[in-house]
């Protein structure tokens, strides 16, 4: 049985450093998402065509919100799902979908940033 | 092959045929994919394609599909309590959390990943809309 001997501890820094972080990340994905939807929303509609995001600090969280007055949602929820008259025309979702890779990518890239000590 | 019209959506319809579902809809043609040419009588279920994507290996093999399919019913009432017993059925039929769904050609999971639930006035009438979107991965066998 080999021996290992401790000479430098760095884990309790890397758990203070990985909050902001991943903090970073999510707020990046946030914008990056906000700035893909801002180009490909539905452009007929005036409606639903502003895109705000919410970051609060000190939260692993972040909201994209679509249409006035963070209406959440209200409007787009009918070119997005449908309505009885009209099919639906998924945009939000998609976009989401297909960042998936990229959001994962990201989350890895915000746990080396924080080992980097 | 195209997993979502070979193996996804034929899962998806066949699971709509049941029984119970179909006795409180009213029967088949309160069962709709996507479009309908005609406008469907209420209450009705439609499901369509949100969102699709391919799962790939590092030399470009395509491993699975990951889909995104909006399931929902459609009721002309101003009450969630009349649309809700039938989107409790539809979580029975799509939610499959830890099971594999074996289909001709493939093997598929299914599980609900969130709640779609909106009210709509069309011409002075109201409309609830209560359903899910289900996340399905499919694979086609070797």
């Amino acid at each position: 049985m080999g021996r290992v001997t401790v000479k430098y501890n760095k884990l309790p820094l890397v758990i203070a450093r990985l909050p902001k972080a991943i903090e970073n990340e999510v707020d990046e994905a946030a914008d990056d998402l906000s700035a893909v939807l801002k180009t490909i929303l539905w452009v007929d509609t005036g409606m639903v065509r502003r895109v705000t995001t919410d970051k609060p600090q000190g939260e692993l969280h972040a909201e994209v919100w679509i249409g006035y007055n963070r209406g959440h949602g209200f409007y787009s929820r009918f070119q997005e799902w449908g309505t009885v008259k009209q099919a639906a025309r998924p945009i939000v979702g998609p976009t989401a979908h297909s960042y998936e890779p990229v959001y994962a990518n990201q989350m890895a890239r915000a746990v080396r940033k924080a080992c980097q000590v | 092959m195209t997993e979502t019209i070979d193996l996804v959506e034929p899962w998806i319809y066949g699971q709509l045929m049941d029984d119970e579902l179909l006795t409180l809809v009213g029967g088949l043609d309160h069962i709709s994919g996507t479009l309908s040419v005609d406008e469907l009588p209420t209450p009705y279920v439609t499901f369509l394609m949100q969102s699709s994507r391919d799962v790939q290996g590092n030399a470009g093999q395509i491993i699975s599909t990951d889909n995104l399919y909006i399931v929902k019913a459609v009721a002309a009432t101003a009450s969630w309590d009349d649309v809700q017993p039938i989107a409790v059925i539809l979580t029975r039929l799509f939610h499959w959390p830890n099971r594999v769904i074996d289909v001709p050609g493939g093997s598929m999971t299914s599980t609900r990943e969130n709640i779609i639930q909106y009210a709509e006035i069309t011409e002075g009438v109201q409309y609830r809309h209560l359903g899910a979107v289900y996340r399905i991965r499919a694979s086609r066998d070797e």
